[in-house]
């Protein structure tokens, strides 16, 4: 049987990221209970023992592409060896996760086939034996069901959307081949040069019990004043920020909540003028209570929180102060 | 140095949306505003920064669409593009990146131009496929997420850097001509100054035709149904006053020992 689906995981250092395990679950969606008919595919300069992890987590086969060109991510030059390897006649979906990068290969390889090009799929159904792909618009607000037009199909997962499936067959010794790649780099205008984490400032969100987040519709930069004086108020709370306040600069990079930023789970979050972007989400949906506050009812922040207050923050956040302060009369 | 700067009209929910009655789109009433991305307005930035530093640059700003998007190709000239190319579509709903990256690198074919910047991804369909869809079929490299961008015009080159997932960045030297998306916060977008806002609503526009079928790249998807999902909400709205609702959300959250 030749490889139906071919999984692209993501790696960093030779080490697979976490999410990679969910195209696993991307893999039973399309062949429910046939972990044969996919194949992972990883890449980076010294990447079989992940190959080899991956592959006995997952009971699916892995194809390892070493070659100096992998050591940090390429996407251009992952797509070049997707592109030359064999099992790409044949496989009928091709599935990166939704990341930048991810997106970027995969409209690489989706051009090389002349395939459909689907990102961000959040479900998948079949009608007729045909995928159709369901995926968000307008954060979700919208929901879309679309079908493939092309016989192959290159699509990107949203993370969290698909849970990696039980192991069935607890025999089943999936292979893992080593392929040497030495995709041709002399006419790359791609060039890599380093990886680099971002300076870390301690802004206590790791280890806050609770966090109170300001999101674009705080309105004014001097509200922000209103976030930090509840933050101080409630007990181990620190302070986070969507991705739009960050990028006003009205907080740092360090306080943002996201997919781009931290991921937290603490055991409340209380969103203050947060629209709900699913970046945003991928980043606290998690927390244990959510807590929103916003003037738009529409908002899509209020889908997922426990508590949903239709208010001003200007007149809300005051107001949580009080009862706090006079539920517990010792603190004020 | 020519840059093409990708700006899209998206859709802006003001109100509670309803779906047409096909079921095949959003039904276009005044519950939908339209504006330009907010980060395409990054990706303008950057090209108008560029060409600051380098006087000799040009900026056109091209958009995919019908002909109600030109008042985002107008606020891209007022942003600072000097000449703005309205490629237009007969579509008004859905328009995949698979026909917007292959309409753009159809004229990138026969206006070539050293360096295509894009915003990462759209507000409304959050596809992050438009750009990299173009540079493929460009065949020129692309860079994502970018945020910081240097440009060398003599050496040919770009650096760029690439925000990956959770902090960590990478850095990238392109070869030009190239593509880039850019993230958000790159920059601060500067508000239109008066006189580009006086010439962006005179100046003319350069309209590509393909709002016939037989122009269009084929087609890769069809949409089955578009709805608005039920509200997984296990969430209670709160009543009351101000007052009213801080004294209950404070004592739930303190019946549940979270407070």
């Amino acid at each position: 049987m030749p490889v139906r689906t071919l999984l692209i995981a993501d790696t960093l250092n030779n080490a697979v990221s976490a999410k990679s395990f969910e195209l696993a679950g991307v893999a039973d969606s399309l062949s429910p209970g046939r972990p044969d008919h996919a194949a992972y595919i990883l890449a980076g300069d010294d990447i079989t023992g992940a190959g080899q992890d991956l592959a006995e987590k997952t009971a699916i086969s892995a194809i390892a592409f070493e070659g100096k060109m992998f050591r940090l991510p390429d996407p251009e030059a992952l797509a070049t060896a997707i592109c030359a390897m064999p099992e790409l006649a044949t496989a009928r979906y091709i599935c990166f996760l939704h990341t930048p990068a991810g997106c970027h290969a995969a409209a690489k390889v989706a051009a090389h086939i002349d395939a459909a090009c689907i990102s961000g799929v959040a479900n998948i159904g079949f009608d007729d034996d045909q995928p159709v792909l369901e995926r968000s618009l307008l954060n979700g607000k919208v929901s879309m069901k679309t079908r493939p037009q092309t016989e192959q199909v290159v699509i990107t997962t949203m993370p969290g959307a698909f849970a990696t499936p039980e192991i069935a067959d607890q025999h089943a010794r999936p292979r893992v081949e080593c392929r040497t790649v030495t995709v041709a780099l002399a006419d790359s205008r791609f060039h890599p040069e380093t990886v680099s984490k971002a300076e870390e400032t301690d802004t206590g969100l790791d280890r806050a019990s609770i966090i109170v987040a300001a999101g674009r519709g705080i309105g004014d930069e001097e509200n922000l004043a209103l976030i930090h004086s509840l933050a101080r108020t409630l007990p181990n709370a620190a302070v986070a920020a969507s991705r739009p306040l960050c990028d006003l600069k009205w907080l740092s990079y360090a306080h943002q909540v996201g997919a781009t930023g931290k991921t937290v789970s603490p055991k409340l979050y209380i969103a203050c003028g947060i629209s709900g972007a699913q970046q945003h989400l991928q980043g606290m949906q998690d927390s244990q209570c959510i807590v929103a506050v916003n003037t738009d009812p529409n908002a899509a922040i209020f889908s997922i929180a426990d508590y949903c207050i239709v208010d001003d923050l200007v007149r809300f956040i005051p107001e949580i102060i009080t009862a706090y302060e006079a539920l517990n009369p010792d603190l004020s | 140095m020519k840059i093409l700067v990708c700006v899209k009209q998206i859709i802006e929910p003001v109100g509670p949306i309803t779906i047409r009655e096909d079921g095949k789109w959003l039904n276009q009433d005044d519950a939908l505003d339209y504006r330009i991305n907010y980060y395409d307005t990054y990706a303008m930035e950057a090209a108008v920064r560029i060409k600051e530093t380098f006087s000799d640059t040009l900026v056109d700003a091209v958009s995919v669409g019908p002909a109600d998007i030109e008042p985002t190709l107008r606020h891209a000239l007022a942003l600072g593009a000097d000449n703005a190319i309205h490629i237009k579509t007969r579509e008004k709903d859905y328009l995949p990146a698979d026909i917007t990256g292959r309409l753009i690198a159809d004229y990138v074919s026969v206006n070539p131009c050293d360096l295509i910047l894009a915003g990462v991804m759209s507000e409304d369909t959050m596809q992050s496929l438009t750009g990299p869809v173009a540079a493929a079929h460009c065949g020129i490299p692309c860079a994502t997420a970018a945020t910081a961008i240097t440009v060398d015009p003599v050496k040919k080159t770009a650096d760029v850097v690439c925000e990956l997932e959770g902090g960590i960045n990478e850095q990238i030297r392109l070869g030009l001509p190239a593509l880039i998306t850019v993230q958000s916060g790159i920059n601060q977008p500067r508000y239109a100054s008066l006189s580009n806002r006086l010439r962006a609503k005179s100046q003319l526009i350069e309209v590509i035709d393909k709002s016939d079928d037989a122009a269009m790249p084929g087609q890769y998807q069809k949409i089955r149904r578009v709805f608005v999902p039920e509200k997984t909400a296990h969430g209670e709205f709160l009543e009351g006053s101000s007052t009213e609702k801080a004294r209950v959300l404070v004592s739930r959250l303190h019946e549940r020992s979270i407070l």
